[in-house]
């Protein structure tokens, strides 16, 4: 989970507004792909093809055109609405790198040990506010009370949850058998012996450390 | 010091993709960065940072980072001298969203205006990292929530 660095460091100031050197270093160090990639990928709520491409500062024209190719490997969620095409990241992406992440680094057994923890977690939250689910409790704060870092904890507790059931659930899966296919072409041992991994876990993001 | 997020108002769950495109900035963007992770896969609440070197005399830094779905985050510097300062972006009243909580407590009370106004996490990760690196190499605090150079 730790990513070790090699990158050297920069050490020119920047000169002008901090906001404009952070827009344009990022410009000169992408390509208007990589922008829209970055911006749809953090895009939580529908919208038009003109905003992505204001945001990634690239034309409307390209913004158009890199969107419907990450609709197609179905990282960007399209939403054809009355006024328009509407655009952003789509659920199963984020499902799917948090569950092989998880397959990468964690055994079955830490798997269901977190699972235990978070609903132990869930269950005293319950207990403390006397409220079934966090809506309701959401409903009884105003802004400024003690009680919303509470939410923010109960919100992800839940969302974590679901990645964790649903990585438990898919530890095994693999309808092609790609373990043993990749044990067969790979000479490597650790691909033989790899069954403390998950079978959604990606060797190409596997962490070298 | 423990991170304190200061949180009062809904900012949502944590938002792992943009918590990822912050740690691949950090690590690319300073060769001083020794580690950058979440501290948990199966149960994250934030991202840590560290750097081999600090401030002054500090001899290493760290910064734990939040970003919501929402939008909104916690830019939150600590060093071994106990040096806090915090750039954040949530709801917080009379307040401005956009604040900065100044060194070396970082108070949660009455936070200035951020000078930090760009929106998208590469960003404003790359807008922190510059203000740090000034910070850092004139060993000076008094500019962090300055976003002209020269000032």
């Amino acid at each position: 989970m730790i990513h070790m660095t090699t990158a050297d460091a920069p050490h020119e100031l920047w000169e002008g507004d901090v906001n404009e050197a952070a827009i344009e270093e990022w410009k000169a160090d992408t390509t208007t792909f990589d922008r829209i990639r970055h911006v749809s990928d953090v895009t939580t709520k529908p919208q038009a093809a003109s905003e992505i491409a204001e945001r990634a500062q690239v034309s409307e024209p390209t913004a158009r055109k890199y969107l419907s190719i990450l609709a197609e490997t179905g990282r960007v969620k399209v939403i054809n609405t009355e006024s328009g095409t509407r655009y952003m990241r789509a659920p199963q992406m984020l499902a799917m790198k948090r569950i092989a992440a998880i397959h990468r680094e964690h055994s079955k057994s830490e798997i269901r040990d977190s699972i235990r923890d978070l609903k132990t977690e869930l269950n005293s939250f319950q207990k403390q506010y006397d409220v079934a689910d966090v809506d309701e409790l959401t409903l009884e704060l105003e802004p400024g009370d003690d009680g919303w870092q509470d939410i923010t904890r109960w919100q992800q507790i839940e969302q974590n949850l679901e990645i964790a059931q649903a990585a438990l659930s898919l530890y095994d899966f693999d309808p092609d058998d790609s373990h043993a296919a990749a044990a067969r072409v790979a000479d490597t041992s650790r691909v033989t012996g790899s069954h403390e991994y998950g079978t959604l876990s990606d060797d190409s993001e596997r962490s070298t450390a | 010091m423990e991170s304190s997020t200061d949180i009062e108002g809904k900012v949502g769950p944590l938002d792992e993709t943009a918590v990822e495109q912050i740690r691949d900035e950090f690590t690319t963007l300073d060769g001083l960065v020794i580690e950058a992770g979440f501290d948990s896969l199966l149960d994250p609440t934030k991202l840590v940072v560290r750097l081999d070197d600090g401030i002054g005399d500090a001899e290493s830094c760290r910064f734990d980072v939040r970003w919501y779905q929402t939008g909104y985050y916690n830019f939150h510097h600590t060093d071994e001298q106990d040096i806090n300062f915090r750039f954040d972006y949530h709801p917080k009243p009379d307040a401005p969203k956009r604040h900065f909580h100044n060194p070396p407590d970082a108070p949660s009370e009455h936070p200035q205006r951020s000078c930090i106004t760009v929106t998208e996490p590469r960003q404003v990760t790359r807008a922190v990292h510059s203000l740090w690196r000034r910070a850092y190499e004139t060993n000076s605090l008094t500019q962090l929530n300055e976003a002209e150079n020269p000032p």
